[in-house]
């Protein structure tokens, strides 16, 4: 039994779906908490 | 000196190096400014954020491994060995209730130390405080052998040289700013990370169709594709318990879950964990389209940046040669800080000043400890041992025999100084027989296996009760020996 192209596919854009998004989020977390005087 | 992958002209490659390294330590200058005190220089004033601190961890947790051998991994053991390296998320997942945990029960700690000595007495102490050590060095000289290697085979600059400014940097930006510096830097290289592995995987996606990829691979190599792979399948579990004992027992960990602000450590955590859950996938899907690009043939271990070089040109290089620049310091000054503090505040204030030490005196000796860990990390590096990883390897069951005893001490109140004695004796023992008897697979299971079973058989037998109030009675200096014993 083999993986399928889909599989792959679904692995492949998640994997830089989520890559995207931690790059977003981590600008978003610190924006905030730079306006908040809450990062350290 | 010509480079290895050709892209980069030796020019750009001194100039890069040099570039970076002056970019950290200028910037842990500037982030360091705030470490007034012994709190600020060893856990930033105990009020990380939460984007400063689920980054750090992030960042730790990327090393040059996770950049440069999870394409090796998918290259070698197809789509289950891109699973198989995620699952080392896994560790930063679960600890996300370990560190909410630790900042409840302990808002006065600075070291993972700290914990054992309180919970399990000097006994247990001592014996993790070997454990810890010997996995902080072979880990930090690991890295710095990796920095040395791939300066070399990525922009041909000799081994010597590179390792050198890669560690150098690390030290100076280290000891100016301690804690402040290390997340400060950990949180710019984290997003520098993340964006260099997204670029090139775009553009690499951009170059080729993944159905020309999944036929490429399933025509040249079909095993790479099979839903049952035995030695992927086991690559699994074994990434999956060392990352879990190398998270839950090392001061890097802790002193992190201490530095972030109170009620933010399980947030930052699970972040870290869902963040860098994608990485490995992403470069591994690099690496998988070797194939299909026509790159052949190639070198496992540098078949990401070959691929990036080979689709992005002199672009795709540089990208390549920065991710990996800062992937190896995000996790050298985390170990350089941490190994510090754990070596200062338990083998120096606790086992050789037995308590006895003021905070200013403290602060100096963490200064000067940074230093000495980190020329003796150089001196390590410097003859350029081949099979170090197989040493780090080595660590695996001795890791995971204190995965229980951990986990157990912060939960379970009839977790006991025996047990958790026993189990990291037995665990080690044993994990130990079964890498050199088994194979290195084996090892850090059987090493789980067995101080779980120590741990648990002690704890069900016993009918002592552990008050975990005790553990917030640690003041800011560390406690005389005697208050220890408490299991």
């Amino acid at each position: 039994m083999m993986f399928s192209e889909a599989f792959l596919r679904y692995l492949v854009f998640g994997g830089m779906g989520l890559t995207a998004l931690a790059i977003v989020l981590f600008i978003v977390f610190f924006l905030r908490d730079l306006k908040e005087e809450t990062l350290w | 000196m010509e480079n290895a992958l050709s892209f980069l002209p030796p020019s750009l490659s001194w100039g890069l190096l040099f570039g970076l390294a002056t970019i950290w330590v200028v910037l842990g200058f500037f982030f360091g400014r705030k470490a007034k005190n012994l709190e600020g220089f060893m856990l930033a004033g105990r009020n990380v954020g939460l984007a400063f601190g689920a980054a750090t961890a992030v960042a730790t947790w990327i090393t040059s491994n996770t950049t440069l051998l999870a394409p090796q991994f998918a290259i070698q053991m197809g789509i289950w060995g891109m699973l198989a390296y995620c699952t080392a998320s896994i560790g930063l997942f679960l600890f996300a209730p370990l560190a909410k945990r630790i900042q409840a029960l302990m808002p006065h700690g600075m070291t993972s130390g700290d914990f054992v000595r309180l919970r399990y007495g000097p006994t247990a102490w001592k014996i993790f405080l070997l454990i810890s050590s010997f996995y902080a060095v072979t880990w930090l000289v690991s890295m710095g052998m990796a920095g040395g290697l791939l300066m070399e085979v990525l922009a041909g600059i000799p081994y010597k040289i590179g390792m050198s400014v890669i560690l150098f940097t690390c030290i100076a930006y280290t000891l100016i700013g301690g804690m402040y510096a290390v997340i400060g830097t950990d949180f710019l290289q984290t997003l520098v990370i993340l964006i260099g592995v997204l670029v090139v995987a775009i553009f690499v996606f951009s170059a080729t169709d993944l159905h020309v990829v999944y036929e490429s691979v399933s025509t040249e190599r079909p095993a790479l594709l099979k839903v049952l792979f035995p030695a992927a399948i086991m690559a699994v579990f074994n990434n999956l318990l060392f990352g879990l004992g190398e998270i839950f027992h090392s001061n890097v960990w802790w002193s992190r879950a201490f530095a972030i602000r109170k009620g933010l450590g399980f947030k930052a955590y699970a972040f870290a964990g869902l963040f860098w859950l994608p990485i490995p996938i992403v470069a591994g899907f690099v690496a998988l389209s070797a194939d299909s690009l026509g790159i052949m043939p190639y070198r496992p271990d540098i078949i990401g940046p070959l691929v990036a070089g080979t689709v992005l040109g002199k672009t795709g290089a540089v990208l390549i040669y920065i991710v990996v620049f800062c992937s190896i310091a995000s996790s050298i000054d985390s170990l350089l800080a941490a190994t510090s503090d754990l070596v200062v505040k338990d083998f120096v204030g606790g086992l050789i000043y037995k308590g006895n030490i003021s905070d200013e005196k403290l602060g100096k000796l963490a200064k000067i400890c940074i230093l000495v860990i980190g020329l003796g990390a150089w001196l390590a590096c410097l003859p350029r041992i081949a099979d170090l990883a197989s040493v780090l390897f080595f660590a695996g069951p001795l890791v995971g025999s204190t995965v229980w005893p951990i986990i157990t001490g912060l939960f379970w109140p009839k977790a006991t100084k025996a047990g958790a004695i026993w189990g990291m004796v037995l665990g080690s023992t044993c994990g130990l027989w079964a890498y050199f008897s088994i194979g290195w697979f084996a090892a850090s299971l059987v090493g789980t296996a067995v101080s779980m079973i120590t741990v648990v058989v002690a704890a069900t037998l016993s009918s002592h009760k552990f008050d975990f109030k005790l553990l917030d009675e640690l003041p800011a200096r560390p406690t005389p020996l005697t208050q220890g014993d408490r299991a």
